[in-house]
């Protein structure tokens, strides 16, 4: 899964890319980006919809986009290579490092819904692992790293809607990797 | 005939066009910035005149008329801007022996002094706004004072553009106010010259296209409102004017001629009122050149202007007469700007790195655009016009609203999109505007449509996606890649 951070504006769109879906803030926005024959000319594919859009690359990964008659500058920046956009306030279900490490897995996905508890982040720090846990049930509303990242200690590593338990608790994928 | 074009971008395109369409060939001049230029290469012929700066290539009167000689062209076309309006350049065209297309040198001498217009108007039974039609001295004497009423216009004698323009809201504020008009009118056009003129607002700037053989006969074609401006610069026109009764359309066409015969004035030009809120015109200027919204008169009439000017250079004639002016339906113009209204219309700067026009029925592209033009602060921010013609307002301003939105311009920021937010707004719609209308507008960039941004940010994640993923297959380095097929070979 790829995780993209799409400014437009003053406004901030989170992009998840998988094989099998995409999201734009969570919410799922099918879609087929097929390039044309002029350079720089694409068509978003969207069910019987298109959108033709022509992109500019321009430096420091942003996009100047013509479509629908706007000129929009987007500005693309993969997940983990930005810092410091996350609001720095710590809600009550934000998982946070407690401790500088390195991740090792995120067995979960941003739209999951988690009991509290349940497994979240491995992380490996001062050559142990460790499983970091849900502060609480909800939905996971945000993913803020990826295997591989190395995080600070308070670091924001998932952020947590609390909400009551999904009715179906069997449909939940828990893994368990070492132990502390 | 053989015609120089004495100037450039759109406009020199479209004077090119027309001697095209009479079968006259046409010679371009440019300067180094317009190598490349659009007018450049659809002329039959092209000269070089000097560098970038306006002041050494498209204002350097000598090399103009050398390039004539050279050429062997017989008319100078002056366009809009630059010479156009320059008595000393009409005076050299016509002493080197070639036609200047458009009005006499005295004409243009009188016009270009608009106090002296002003004067010609008020003889000639004009309605003009009250105040002295005498430059204001250096200082102001204590009767004059006294009778200012504010808020007052310091407006420059020379010049046009909207430059040289400060208004003067209390008595405190007169003195610096001049003083910067003075300045900016002396750095504009050498003249500070300034005179005081009563602020109308609101207003509505109607103007009336008029055409001459200077042999006194002239005709009326119609009249353009051109209220919606910014900073005094026209953005949006369209003729005829929305709502005017036909009385008041009468006394202007009325006006307008009685001016044009006082001055016996031969070739295009415009005459400018002001409409006060009580419906009341007052005669502003007469601009004695093509202007940049000509396109929407051509359309209500059908009538080519700049070929018919052409035309009289050579005929000294009016081919058409008044009652084959008919006005039919409705155009409305905008023009596409190189600036950013995100940034306070800032004029922008860039390269045009992907371009379509838009088309289809009723609509007219004035531009002298292509990929790959680098766009300055050389000389305007004038990058096209986009024009709609429509049986009726409604249809003119739904077809101006779409060809709008077919436009793909990408490199630089225009107002295009700030367009858009004026001819949808209400006031727009209903013809209720004025000179202050814009004013009130504040842009608002990428205003709505969330659905829309959501597929862009899709499209462009995607887009960065699919680049990382082509540098990840394709070979580290073409000397890799070389590497690989000689060790291959080496098997």
């Amino acid at each position: 899964m790829s995780i993209y951070c799409v400014s437009i504006g003053e406004r901030e769109y989170r992009v998840n890319v998988t094989d099998t879906q995409l999201l734009v803030d969570g919410e799922p926005l099918p879609g087929r980006l097929i390039p044309l024959s002029g350079k720089g000319l694409y068509l978003l594919r969207r069910g019987n919809q298109n959108l033709e859009l022509h992109l500019n690359v321009g430096e420091r990964s942003t996009y100047e986009v013509l479509a629908a008659g706007r000129r929009i500058i987007a500005c693309v920046k993969p997940a983990h290579r930005r810092s410091r956009r996350w609001p720095q306030l710590h809600q009550t279900g934000d998982l946070v490092a407690p401790m500088p490490g390195m991740v090792v897995a995120v067995p979960v996905r941003e739209g999951e819904r988690v009991v509290q508890g349940q497994s979240l982040v491995v992380l490996e720090s001062m050559k142990m692992q460790m499983q970091l846990r849900a502060p609480c049930a909800g939905r996971v509303a945000r993913v803020a790293i990826w295997p591989g990242s190395q995080v600070k200690k308070n670091a924001l590593l998932v952020r947590v809607e609390e909400s009551s338990p999904a009715p179906n608790v069997g449909e939940l994928n828990v893994h368990e990797r070492g132990t502390i | 005939m053989k015609i120089l074009v004495a100037n450039r971008g759109e406009i020199a395109v479209r004077i090119l066009r027309a001697c095209r369409d009479l079968g006259w060939p046409g010679v371009a001049v440019y300067s180094e910035a317009d190598r490349e230029a659009l007018h450049v290469r659809y002329a039959d012929e092209a000269v070089p005149i000097g560098p970038t700066a306006a002041s050494a290539s498209y204002l350097n009167i000598p090399a103009l008329l050398e390039a004539a000689r050279r050429t062997g062209a017989e008319a100078i076309h002056p366009g809009y801007g630059f010479l156009a309006e320059n008595p000393a350049f009409a005076r050299a065209v016509e002493d080197a022996g070639l036609i200047f297309i458009g009005p006499r040198p005295e004409t243009l001498a009188l016009t270009g002094d608009k106090l002296a217009a002003r004067r010609m108007a008020r003889a000639a039974g004009l309605p003009v706004l009250p105040g002295p039609d005498t430059p204001l001295p250096a200082r102001i004497p204590e009767d004059l004072a006294a009778q200012i009423a504010y808020p007052v216009l310091v407006k420059a004698t020379v010049g046009g553009g909207g430059r040289g323009i400060r208004l003067a809201r209390t008595p405190e504020e007169l003195e610096q106010k001049i003083a910067a008009a003075r300045r900016e009118a002396q750095a504009a056009f050498g003249d500070d010259t300034v005179y005081l003129e009563p602020l109308v607002q609101p207003a509505r700037h109607i103007e009336v296209q008029i055409l001459g053989d200077g042999r006194g006969h002239a005709l009326c074609l119609g009249e353009r409102e051109c209220s919606i401006q910014r900073r005094r610069q026209k953005l949006i026109e369209e003729s005829p004017a929305h709502g005017l009764s036909e009385s008041l359309r009468w006394q202007l066409y009325d006006a307008a001629s009685r001016l044009t015969h006082a001055l016996n004035y031969r070739s295009l030009g415009t005459v400018e009122f002001l409409l006060d809120s009580d419906g009341q015109p007052h005669f502003i200027e007469i601009n004695p050149r093509i202007q940049v919204e000509h396109p929407v008169t051509e359309l209500v009439t059908g009538f080519d202007l700049v070929k018919e000017q052409l035309q009289l250079a050579e005929e000294r004639v009016l081919r058409i007469s008044q009652d084959q002016i008919v006005l039919r339906g409705v155009a409305i113009e905008a023009r596409i700007l190189a600036e950013d209204p995100a940034q306070g219309f800032l004029p922008a700067t860039g390269e045009i790195t992907y371009l379509k026009e838009p088309g289809g029925p009723g609509i007219r592209v004035d531009s002298a655009l292509y990929p790959g033009m680098p766009v300055t602060a050389d000389y305007d921010s004038l990058l096209a016009k986009v024009i709609a013609w429509g049986e009726d307002r409604a249809v003119a301003l739904q077809r101006l609203r779409r060809a709008l939105r077919e436009f793909r311009l990408g490199g630089v920021p225009t107002d295009l999109e700030f367009l858009l937010q004026v001819l949808e707004s209400p006031r727009f719609i209903a013809g209720n505007i004025d000179t202050t209308y814009v004013e009130t507008l504040r842009p608002q960039p990428q205003a709505g449509d969330p659905e829309l941004e959501r597929q862009i940010a899709l499209a462009t994640a995607l887009a960065a996606h699919r680049r990382q993923g082509q540098t990840k297959s394709e070979p580290s380095s073409p000397s890799g890649m070389w590497r690989m097929t000689a060790w291959r070979e080496q098997m």
